[in-house]
């Protein structure tokens, strides 16, 4: 079977991907946090305001979400929230550090009808994870994984970002799954958030990158996100998405309700909207971001490479965030390594691990409105794809 | 007939079933335990929550067919409406059959288990 990926491409009714960062606040202070959380924000959306959007879902058509944060579980009505979404058949993937997932909560979980929880973890050893996680994160995710196991919930995950410390770590990580009857997940480092501090530091290098190419072709039910599809160039396509879905079928909305293309791209220039001005219907579906990157030819410049049709030029969060070209490769491109940075790296604007207080929602821009750089997106034409798809 | 069904996941294989019947057309069908399924441009997106897949339904036909996915009619009821041929209705109930989305009310097929088609 192969994806209709002229159809993703342009965009759906609603996303098939959408996070929802629930709060800032973290019990932790991992080094490549993607949202550099740590404090909670006063503004952050409350129960009667969460349910309001989970209705709003509902009627779009949305099947699941990805909760996130921030430690989701220290939203004050993290339950009423899952609950209500579980009550209107919405699906919850959430993921946790484990460190609130005790024996009741686990409970509780396993008592709704499809909630998939994702317990991160960066090592498997706490010398490696706590190098990044921080002291005795380690023994708190495998408590709660015990948990999950013990209270009967299926199908948890022990989700990896995947490092320089733990690519030689793969074949014990799958052990540790299997110990507690859960799923292994990895996931690719991209420099947002806290990452930008120790992007270089810790992301895999070109020999690593095969390495763990060529396994996750080796073992197909280890789950991935589709953040590898860029190791595509090396050869066969692993399973999934083939291009960034940012705006497409990916969206993030944040705990104060900002909308953006992606959890990666937490920044001004791929900002689409907010919710507490407008829908989010509305937003998805108007806001100007979202029809330009849906109009675009992804990374352009790649497309005389002749694996285009299987990488598309990579991910946009990683290019931006290291200052390339979101026309080019990925800084990570197993085929051009090396490309010159081409414009000054953006810095990330907030980190919630000294936020005091905030001013204001900061959500004044209307639907309609993209701060998205147009020097960026300049000159792109729309393509069409190859693999056209019959109809009945 | 060239309707096409996509998945995003990976190991997804297509299910084989002996069917008893002469044709699918006849069936009463209804949406799959744990299939979700919402309208889009191209024709709709199924979401099968257990399995935690989603395909990509590219057929035009598909969004016509709000009686049969309910249950409440036979494929050929719809015929009309559609302006497909009986062979082409069978094939794409077939295709969405195969790929675990529908399912037909009546007890009229025996899966043939397969090694290797399980997904994720
Ligand atoms: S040049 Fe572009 S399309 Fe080719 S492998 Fe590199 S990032 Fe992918
Ligand atoms: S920006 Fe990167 S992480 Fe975000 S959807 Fe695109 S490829 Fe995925």
């Amino acid at each position: 079977m192969t994806i209709v990926r002229d159809a993703l491409m342009e965009g759906l009714s609603s996303p098939l991907c959408l996070t929802w960062e629930l709060t800032w606040a973290c019990n932790l202070s991992c080094r490549h946090c993607l949202s550099s959380s740590g404090k909670p924000d006063p503004l952050e959306l409350d129960l009667q305001a969460c349910r309001r959007l989970l209705d709003d879902f509902r009627d779009m058509g949305i099947f699941y979400l990805n909760i996130g944060g921030g430690e989701p579980m220290m939203h004050p009505s993290f339950f009423g929230i899952i609950e209500y979404a579980d009550a209107l058949g919405i699906g919850v993937k959430f993921s946790t550090n484990g460190t609130r997932l005790n024996r009741e909560a686990a409970q509780r979980i396993a008592s709704l009808h499809y909630c998939d929880v994702q317990v991160s973890l960066d090592g498997a050893t706490a010398a490696v994870n706590d190098a990044i996680r921080g002291a005795g994160s380690y023994e708190r995710a495998l408590w709660a994984l015990q948990n999950l196991a013990d209270a009967g919930v299926q199908g948890s995950k022990i989700s990896v970002v995947v490092t320089k410390g733990s690519i030689g770590q793969l074949d014990e990580l799958r052990t540790l799954a299997s110990r507690f009857g859960a799923q292994l997940r990895l996931t690719r480092l991209r420099p947002s958030g806290r990452a930008q501090d120790c992007y270089e530091e810790l992301a895999l290098d070109d020999a690593q990158q095969r390495y763990l190419y060529e396994y996750l072709l080796r073992y197909p039910e280890i789950q991935t996100a589709d953040s590898f599809f860029h190791l595509n160039a090396l050869g066969a396509s692993l399973p999934g998405l083939n291009f960034c879905g940012a705006g497409r079928v990916v969206c993030l909305i944040d705990p104060v309700g900002d909308v953006y293309a992606c959890p990666f791209t937490i920044h001004p220039d791929f900002r689409a909207g907010s919710v507490r001005t407008d829908r989010f219907a509305t937003i998805w579906r108007s806001a100007e971001l979202f029809r330009d990157l849906r109009a675009q030819t992804p990374a352009a410049g790649c497309q005389r490479c002749d694996a285009y049709s299987r990488c598309h030029g990579g991910c946009l969060a990683t290019k931006f965030f290291t200052g390339r070209s979101l026309f080019g490769a990925d800084p990570s491109c197993v085929r051009a390594v090396g490309n010159p940075v081409s414009v000054p790296v953006p810095r990330r604007l907030s980190d919630h691990t000294r936020l005091v207080r905030r001013g204001s929602a900061g959500s004044s821009a209307a639907v309609g409105q993209s701060s998205l750089s147009s020097r960026r997106f300049r000159g792109v034409d729309g393509s069409s794809w190859g693999d056209i798809v019959g109809d009945v | 007939m060239t309707g096409s069904v996509a998945s995003t996941e990976s190991g997804v294989g297509e299910r084989r079933f002996r069917v008893t019947c002469d044709s699918l057309v006849e069936l009463r069908w209804r949406l799959a335990p744990h299939v979700q399924m919402r309208s889009e441009r191209f024709g709709a997106i199924a979401y099968n929550s257990r399995e935690q897949r989603l395909t990509l339904l590219h057929s035009s036909a598909i969004g016509h067919l709000p009686g049969l996915l309910l249950g409440v009619s036979a494929a050929a009821v719809e015929l009309s409406a559609l302006g497909l041929t009986r062979e082409q209705l069978d094939d794409l109930l077939a295709q969405l059959w195969n790929a675990g989305i529908l399912e037909p009310l009546a007890e009229v097929a025996q899966p043939i288990a397969q090694p290797g088609t399980e997904s994720q």
